[in-house]
């Protein structure tokens, strides 16, 4: 057959008065990757849901193989042979990684209710194809050996890649993957790359919405780039690379640059015993079975940034989730002003001035801008002010000023991330630990959460961040710690770190691409 | 291994509770007991595998006894037929709720127990089919081939046949594209559809199999009872049976089995506290809550997990090591 695979014409779509997508015209040919990019609102992730069926459009049309897609549910849809991925990891999470995979195979088989009473003979082969089909996708993504976890106590990097299972898996003509590097490190961003190279040498045309430029920029054949629900360009890597328009509304000026703006003091030593705002000793944390922090030591000085990197399963994550009490450990200690934290609950943490702002944003979809700021200063500190601290909240994400009356859940993902942002600020913490900050945000957002993570800083406020962007994380710290299986196992002043080769190796990723898959293997009995 | 040994003992002992128990009344309860599994086994597929909360299957209870209790009695239809129509019955009513499966959780709860609530008038206020709040009495014991399950023993062992049944297949459907199908829906509605299930589709499917399950599970009370009437399937019935599964723990068909039996059989045996027999019972099943989300099966695996020191997690992760990502 001739003729693109998928093909839109003034295609639309209208939340409201809020115009999401404005008249797209694209075309993807068949066996491209096809690059969808764009400022954090322009309308990305609601193309991907206009192409899977997901949501409705209100004015154009999107033809596939030369048909009208127009009233077919996402089912069908997904029966003729576009599947995809979710940009928040929506996973079958209770189910085990093995199940989660053959569910993608439902719409290519057929076993019903009396099949499966009677144990047909068609049944027992459908199940044994299914699972065999299955095996082998898990394993073309590289999760052999985890058939038999649950879904969701996998690492978030095997989640990433278990979805991607799940859609490879039924054979798909079109696969659309909404920012599939999101929360990975650079090395497996390296391999991510090397994965959708494979699924396109499979016979699969993949359409791939992402911020991380580097991913982009190796995996795709062509790049359209959208702002405000319209196209802005259309062309190969290298035209859009050099196309001034896009570096205006997207890419920005370079990070480093920006980052340099703090006034960091780069001092390598650990902040003396009086100073210390947090101070974690032998710190241990298990998941059932599974160790997450091994004995893990660190510190952050009053008013100071401190990064925490890794690769994603070292325990950041679990750090954080110690810290703020939302997992408890079987062993260390952790002391805030050289106050212990045993035996209090999250609540009480917070009162104490401890506020995280959770991996995944975690905003409150049902209530307005406006509601999930003022629940933001619950804490008995900082309710007397909360009026101010929304009015600071607005001057410091103007974009949120603007939505102050909309839903959290009809925020883009880029603005969620400025939402819960701004209610941890709320809360007024002697102590903020960011979880991913910038994870799923374009470049030029990025910069903006770095620079309002600075002036966080120039106001007083003590910092623990934790971020795949180790690049950022690093540029902004005064002190750096490198996480590896739960342990410490680098520490140094960040811009001492970020010269560090070992850490650009093992962590970064991208000095040798091409390298990355070996530096980016890791012990896979810890998790996140 | 373990788990067919396991399933040997706990039907041995289902299999000697008459015998160990001969006393009639006793055998009487332990029936209802297990036609109470039966009914929590359907209230499992439906909340535990789809994430469906209904308050209305009293409703195909009701139906399926109603429906056995009249063919037998008034069309002499043999027993094996009534029981089979009576799930069939059950299952064509629940394709009235086909236009409310999408409403999200605590609407379609409240949809359904409306829908229990006009099933429990039909059968109050339609006299000349139902007899009333007199109801119908009189039902024939059941006679398979020539055999009369007149005991109350022999009639246990047919409830028991019917529930071991009734398991192994919700154990089949649970392991099936169909219960992987409920299971994902029941986690993302989605993500679902975008793995090609048709979710409306699914959950009337789902509807319809409790619903038949519920209907034969009618049909054996109203023959071991031998005497039905509306007050046995209003809501609070259903809601008995939510208690069940909730009780037993979500998403565990042993969980279900579990369920039934407490609910049936702790107000019983609280029964020489006189009044107090249902607080008691109340306050049970708030303990036991508070104990363990998971209801009984959760806390079962917990104290396995504590009580031996299996590690297959650990195992299956050693070999994906070296396996780059």
């Amino acid at each position: 057959m001739t003729g693109p695979l998928l093909g839109t014409e003034q295609l639309a779509c209208r939340f409201g008065g809020l115009v999401a997508v404005g008249g797209v015209d694209m075309s993807v040919q068949r066996g491209d990757v096809q690059g969808l990019i764009g400022p954090n609102g322009a309308g990305k992730t609601t193309f991907l849901n206009l192409i899977s069926g997901h949501v409705r459009p209100t004015g154009g049309a999107i033809f596939f193989e030369g048909s009208n897609l127009e009233a077919l549910p996402p089912q069908r849809r997904a029966a003729i042979g576009i599947r995809r991925t979710f940009q928040n990891l929506r996973l079958f999470r209770e189910m085990t990684a093995l199940e989660n995979v053959m569910v993608g195979l439902h719409a290519g088989t057929e076993s019903e209710i009396f099949h499966s009473l009677l144990r047909s003979r068609k049944q027992r082969r459908e199940e044994r194809e299914t699972a065999q089909a299955s095996r082998a996708a898990l394993d073309f993504v590289g999760l052999a050996g985890c058939e038999n976890l649950v879904a969701g106590a996998l690492p978030y990097g095997h989640q990433r890649l278990l979805e991607i299972a799940r859609a490879f898996v039924a054979k798909p003509k079109l696969m659309l993957l909404d920012e599939p590097a999101a929360g990975l490190n650079g090395a497996e961003a390296g391999q991510l790359v090397g994965l959708i190279r494979r699924i396109q040498a499979a016979g699969v045309t993949v359409i791939l919405v992402e911020h991380h430029m580097e991913v982009v920029m190796r995996a795709c054949d062509r790049i359209v780039v959208l702002n405000y629900g319209k196209k802005l360009a259309d062309g190969s890597p290298a035209d859009i690379r050099d196309h001034s328009g896009v570096i205006e509304a997207y890419l920005g000026a370079r990070l480093p640059a920006s980052a340099k703006q703090t006034d960091v003091k780069p001092t390598g030593a650990p902040c003396s015993q009086k100073s210390a705002m947090l101070r974690i000793s032998g710190l241990h944390v298990k998941y059932g079975q599974i160790p997450a922090l091994r004995g893990l030591d660190m510190d952050v000085g009053a008013g100071e940034i401190v990064a925490l990197i890794g690769a994603n399963g070292a325990g950041k994550s679990t750090t954080l989730k110690a810290i703020s009490g939302l997992v408890s450990p079987s062993a260390g200690t952790l002391e805030l002003k050289g106050r212990s934290l045993a035996g209090l609950a999250p609540e009480q943490r917070v009162e104490l001035g401890i506020v995280q702002v959770p991996e995944g944003r975690r905003i409150f979809p049902r209530l307005t801008v406006d509601e999930n700021l003022l629940v933001g200063a619950y804490p008995a500190r900082a309710r007397a002010d909360e009026r101010q601290a929304r009015e600071r909240a607005y001057t410091l994400f103007p974009r949120l000023a603007e939505r102050r009356r909309q839903a959290g859940a009809s925020l883009s993902g880029g603005e969620q991330q400025m939402l819960a942002f701004a209610r941890a600020m709320m809360a007024q913490p002697l102590l903020l630990l960011l979880d991913e900050p910038s994870l799923g945000l374009a470049p030029i957002l990025v910069e903006e959460v770095a620079a309002a993570i600075s002036r966080f800083h120039r106001d007083g406020a003590t910092i623990l961040l934790v971020e795949q962007n180790a690049e950022l994380a690093l540029s902004l710290a005064s002190r750096g710690f490198v996480i590896e299986t739960g342990r410490i196992v680098l520490t140094g002043s960040g811009p001492n770190l970020l010269k560090n080769p070992e850490v650009w190796a093992s962590y970064l990723g991208q000095g040798d691409w091409e390298a990355a898959p070996d530096n980016g293997r890791r012990e896979p009995a810890s998790m996140n | 291994m373990k788990s067919v040994v396991a399933r040997v003992l706990v039907l041995s002992a289902f299999v000697a509770a008459p015998f160990v128990q001969t006393n009639h009344y006793w055998q009487h309860v332990f029936c209802v007991a297990l036609i109470g599994v039966v009914l929590a086994l359907g209230m499992q597929l439906l909340l535990g595998m789809a994430g469906l909360l209904s308050l209305g299957q009293a409703a195909f209870y009701g139906i399926g006894a109603y429906v056995s209790a009249a063919l037998t009695l008034y069309f002499g239809a043999p027993f094996l037929v009534a029981f089979i129509l009576a799930g069939v019955a059950a299952a064509i009513c629940s394709l009235l709720l086909v236009p409310i499966v999408r409403l999200p959780g605590s609407s379609l709860a409240v949809a359904t127990l409306g829908f229990n609530i006009i099933i429990y008038l039909v059968l109050l206020n339609e006299d000349w089919a139902t007899g009333g709040s007199f109801g119908i009495m009189n039902v024939p014991a059941p006679r398979i081939f020539g055999f009369a399950f007149a005991g109350e023993r022999a009639m246990y062992f047919l409830c028991l046949f019917v529930a071991v049944v009734v398991y192994l297949g919700m154990e089949r459907l649970v392991h099936s594209r169909f219960g992987r199908a409920l299971r994902a829906i029941s986690q993302d509605e989605d993500a679902a559809r975008a793995s090609g299930i048709s979710v409306n589709l699914y959950k009337s499917k789902c509807f319809l199999v409790a619903a038949f399950t519920a209907g034969i599970a009618g049909s054996l009370y109203a023959h071991q009872a031998r005497y039905i009437n509306p007050y046995d399937f209003s809501f609070t019935k259903s809601i008995e049976i939510l208690i069940m599964v909730v009780v037993g723990g979500l998403g565990s068909m042993p969980g279900a089995v579990v369920g039934a039996l407490i609910v049936v059989l702790a107000p019983e045996y609280l029964r020489s506290s006189g009044e107090l027999r249902l607080i008691l019972f109340g306050a049970l099943v708030v303990v036991l809550m508070g104990f363990s989300r998971g209801g009984v099966a959760g806390l079962v695996s917990v104290l396995g997990q504590q009580l031996t020191r299996f590690r297959p997690l650990r195992a299956s992760k050693a070999t994906s090591s070296g396996e780059p990502q």
